[in-house]
């Protein structure tokens, strides 16, 4: 009985930590590409996690004149669809879509320093089921 | 406003061009997402994450060393032979933020030997902290063998870092992320002013994006407030704060105002040497 509460214990702390190791290598393999290709390369952030549906992150930024941006939104096969809002330190909306399917490509080369809140959001799909996924947000970089 | 639609402009059809092409384009395709609609309903649902994204040592050469007519030398980096006497994880995390980014640096300049030098202390001092993941193994014998162009090695450092940042992530060692980050930024400043002394033109250009960087600031704070409970980390975060003073006060002025020249601007390189310097001295002790 000790041994199984032991066993219960360690289930419950490693199993977040197999679900990130599972996102990491996620978007190692499927967003990494996207960014580092047409002479970027990957800001060296691995900013990735398991969202749920009606779930939103929110990454603050800053992007610099004289520097091009790419930015990856991505998500593996249980997620349908994608929420992006930007918005600059001013909150102007500079981007709000929702797009289909698994990752979006945003190439940016901005004209002035911008300190950036960029949200990706997993909307209700409406079905019974809730549907559960890694999701990342990865940031390269060229000049 | 003006400024915001002049950026529309440029943002949003790159986006869709930089959609649709480059090299990779059979493995973009596979995962492109097509557009459903034009508003996402966000605020309505839970914020799971809030990320203070900081820009990383590649990233701070590339936007603060890498100036045409600007030459390299090696002078400016962090000696390789004082490594050794770091001895808090306070200290290494720091000390590992200035070699990521003295690496970038002379990799940015193609100068591929002292690149892998910088390289091989990163990876022992990432071992001394217990970061033993493998690096990138074919990419590195390409390094070696100096049979590598700066975009591969580059991608090697970032990888690099990437899988050190990631490993003090997962093993909840956040407080040695804000040190890492902020030891990669600092130098990267102290190399911006190193160079800027090289020539009145390039100290212009770079005046310029070095007071860019108050906006990178705010973001460190941010990143920091959450391990300030952390001896090392209220620390630097008290000293960024007195640094930020500078800042503030270099962008009160007009960047047309040959702002290299300005009392603020010399005041503020005097306070990012003292800063950098401060921590890296405090292993000396």
């Amino acid at each position: 009985m000790r041994n199984h509460f032991r066993i219960l214990l360690a289930l419950i702390f490693l199993f977040p930590m197999g679900i990130y190791a599972q996102c990491t290598d996620f978007a190692k393999e499927k967003g990494l590409p996207l960014v580092n290709s047409d002479g970027y390369v990957s800001d060296g952030h691995l900013n990735t996690l398991t969202m749920s549906e009606g779930e939103e992150i929110n990454m603050h930024r800053p992007l610099y004149k004289g520097l091009s941006y790419r930015i990856v939104f991505i998500a593996d096969e249980n997620i349908q669809t994608i929420g992006i809002l930007v918005k600059d330190s001013e909150k102007r909306r500079i981007m709000n879509k929702v797009y289909k399917g698994k990752a979006v490509i945003w190439d940016v080369t901005p004209s002035e320093n911008l300190e950036l809140t960029i949200g990706m959001l997993i909307p209700y799909a409406g079905l019974e089921e809730m549907k559960q996924g890694c999701v990342a947000m990865l940031v390269g970089v060229r000049n | 406003m003006k400024g915001l639609y002049k950026l529309l402009f440029i943002v949003l059809p790159v986006a869709l061009i930089g959609a649709c092409t480059g090299e990779n384009s059979q493995t973009k395709e596979a995962y492109l997402l097509q557009e459903a609609a034009d508003s996402a309903q966000f605020g309505i649902g839970k914020v799971k994450k809030v990320i203070y994204s900081f820009p990383s040592p590649h990233e701070v050469t590339l936007l603060l060393t890498e100036q045409a007519g600007a030459k390299f030398s090696e002078s400016f980096l962090f000696p390789l032979n004082r490594i050794d006497a770091y001895i808090t994880s306070g200290d290494k995390a720091f000390l590992l933020g200035v070699l990521s980014t003295d690496m970038n640096f002379a990799g940015l300049y193609k100068q591929n030997q002292t690149s892998l030098n910088y390289l091989d202390a990163v990876v022992r001092i990432s071992d001394n902290l217990g970061v033993n993941e493998p690096i990138a193994d074919s990419l590195l014998r390409k390094l070696e063998k100096g049979m590598i162009n700066k975009e591969d090695m580059l991608k090697l450092f970032s990888e690099n870092y990437m899988t050190l940042e990631n490993f003090l992530k997962e093993n909840e060692r956040g407080e040695q992320v804000a040190i890492l980050l902020a030891g990669g930024w600092i130098e990267g400043l102290y190399l911006a002013i190193k160079i800027a002394e090289q020539s009145d033109t390039v100290n212009e250009k770079l005046a310029e994006r070095i007071a860019g960087q108050s906006i990178s600031m705010n973001s460190l704070l941010s990143y920091c407030e959450d391990y300030r409970n952390t001896p090392y980390v209220n620390k630097m975060h008290g000293d960024l704060v007195k640094l930020n003073e500078k800042f503030i006060e270099l962008n009160k002025i007009s960047s047309d105002d040959n702002l290299h020249k300005t009392s603020a601007y010399n005041e503020l390189t005097k306070a990012i040497e003292k800063f950098r310097n401060s921590f890296l001295e405090i292993s000396q002790n």
